[in-house]
């Protein structure tokens, strides 16, 4: 059922975000006991000391922050984590709790940095999160945060769960027709000043300039076009058709969009896209074009001659964004329910994971503790033993000083130089002429 | 001010498997990874990822990996571990539809065994006659 609010367009209830259940977190014992501030500094000094830092205790803090001020905190604390062996650990709840506080907390433009540096963060929307952060973003006319999030599921390849897939679809559709969309990149892009000197870096290995059209891209135009393009392929009717080849379109692939509307037009499938497709397209090929890019212009031209000559039957005057409208909502009124009561299940599997892995690491600090303290005992009582049965056990003694004598001194093996010691900041001494 | 980097020429090209994983939700467990250096032969070389261990942070980070290595076109028939290897720049992922494509190899007629004689004549200059 349509709920429309003033205005804005809501897919998800207020109840998909289950706000009870995930408040009813912080009731554990575990949880309750948690003092943010002492616990933020044990899990520092620890890592300083000891160098290890454990995703059970990341995994607490997270989902005990309430409020802003440790915000920086836990940032900094994922990223250490994320530095450490510990990584492949990470608890699922880690995740998901990081994205909801930074979500509720309204800290948008950080947490799509953040889910973007995924090697020096490594947090992963699930499919519920990014439905959540979709959602969010659509409520707030965000377009270009919510197509970020629809960006993010592309370079997972992940589109198993269908309604991230529509929610995603509506998202990019919006990005590209709404008529003022926030950039989007939202940090100005600082130059450094250029003194003229070059600073020298030693490395091991140089690396070869590489572009590898996934993770490297950057250009918003590319970004979406691959989305949809490999979104499209997901929605085996119209809209899904009219999305691969615009999603193609967008994204330099002019080729693969060129055998991908023949093999269309020869399935007989009809219609086969939509009018609003043939025109963002048209407008597409204009601007490219027009752009001086000569490799593809014969392919470019084909494709154009190939779409004007696309009989009336195939393509379809209906609102493309009325068709998806419809199937969004159609999908949140089957999926919803079932998801809300799943995700309600997993808070309750997560908090006895939780323990039980919190109780498996205390049995171990505790077993290597008994540990050391055997060992400790043992080296007593052997001293002890020595003491006390020294007289009889002289001879043994005698012999093993014997024993204990170096025969010859290991030579220098020639070639084989002792390792020097590199020290960075060593700099050598000044050597000048005495004055004798 | 621009950065120089002065260090060994390679030619790898592609990039460290840490950088592909590490960019993966779960550790990129079920993907298919190529490296770039097996792409010279007609037949395909691929490695399948089974099983992830990272492991602490260095300048170029490795990472323990537990594949099934398929080389030229015939598989290992056990896992096999990947470690020292990993800092290379050399590795590339490929897309879930690509796959099938890449890893699709028709062996056509096993070539016979090829078995040399038990015996051959000396070099030349060991000859006694």
């Amino acid at each position: 059922f349509e709920i429309i609010v003033s205005g804005k367009r809501c897919f998800l209830s207020e109840a998909y975000k289950c706000q009870e259940a995930w408040e009813r977190r912080l009731k554990t014992p575990i949880l309750q006991k948690i003092k943010l501030d002492d616990f933020f500094y044990e899990i520092d000094l620890k890592n300083q000391n000891e160098g290890k830092i454990s995703a059970v205790d990341i995994d607490l803090f997270a989902n005990a922050i309430q409020d802003e001020s440790h915000l920086d905190e836990l940032q900094d604390l994922t990223h250490k984590l994320r530095l450490s062996a510990n990584t492949g650990k990470t608890l699922q709840s880690t995740h998901h709790s990081f994205i909801r506080i930074f979500l509720s907390l309204g800290r948008h433009d950080e947490l799509l940095h953040i889910l973007n540096d995924r090697i020096n963060y490594g947090i992963f929307p699930d499919y519920y999160c990014s439905c959540l952060l979709m959602d969010t973003f659509i409520k707030n006319k965000n377009y270009t945060a919510a197509a970020k999030v629809g960006v993010l599921q592309m370079l997972q390849e992940d589109w198993e769960d269908p309604l991230t897939n529509h929610l995603a679809l509506y998202s990019c559709h919006m990005y590209l027709t709404s008529p003022n969309v926030e950039p989007w990149e939202t940090q100005p892009q600082e130059d450094e000043p250029d003194d003229g000197e070059e600073i020298k870096v030693r490395v091991k290995y140089l690396r070869n300039p590489y572009f590898d059209d996934h993770f490297d891209l950057s250009d918003p135009k590319l970004l979406v076009g691959k989305t949809l393009a490999s979104l499209g392929a997901q929605f085996p009717d119209p809209v899904g058709r009219t999305y691969q080849l615009v999603g193609l379109s967008l994204y330099n692939k002019w080729d693969k969009a060129l055998a991908l509307l023949q093999r269309f037009i020869l399935s007989k499938h009809k219609p086969v896209i939509y009018q609003a497709g043939v025109k963002k397209m048209e407008e597409l090929i204009e601007e490219s074009l027009k752009s001086e890019d000569t490799s593809n212009k014969e392919t470019i031209e084909k494709f154009s001659q190939v779409l004007h000559e696309l009989k009336s039957d195939s393509v379809t005057e209906e609102d493309l964004h009325e068709a998806i409208l419809g199937r969004v909502r159609r999908v949140v009124g089957e999926e919803e329910q079932r998801i809300i009561e799943k995700q309600c299940q997993v808070y309750k599997h997560w908090e006895k994971e939780r323990e039980e892995v919190l109780q498996a690491e205390v049995d171990q600090l505790q077993k290597q503790q008994k540990l050391a303290e055997v060992e400790k005992l043992k080296k007593e009582l052997d001293t002890k033993e020595k003491i006390l049965f020294f007289f009889e056990n002289e001879e043994k003694w005698q012999l093993e000083i014997e024993n204990k004598r170096v025969k010859y001194e290991k030579q220098k093996q020639p070639g084989k130089a002792e390792k020097k010691i590199d020290d960075k900041d060593y700099i050598p001494p000044e050597v000048r002429r005495s004055s004798n | 001010m621009p950065i120089k980097y002065i260090g060994r020429t390679t030619d790898f090209k592609g990039k460290t498997l840490w950088e592909i994983l590490g960019n993966l939700k779960n550790f990129g467990v079920g993907r298919i990874v190529v490296r770039s250096m097996f792409e010279r032969y007609p037949e395909p070389s691929y490695m399948k990822i089974l099983k992830v261990e990272p492991v602490t942070h260095e300048d170029c980070r490795k990472v323990r990996v537990l594949i099934e290595r398929v080389f030229r076109g015939r598989k290992y028939p056990k896992p096999v571990g990947l470690y020292s290897v990993s800092y290379k720049a050399d590795y590339r992922l490929l897309h879930k539809d690509e796959e099938a494509d890449y890893c699709s190899f028709d062996p056509g007629e096993e070539k016979p065994e090829r078995i040399l004689p038990r015996t051959a004549l000396f070099p030349p200059l060991f000859r006694v006659s």
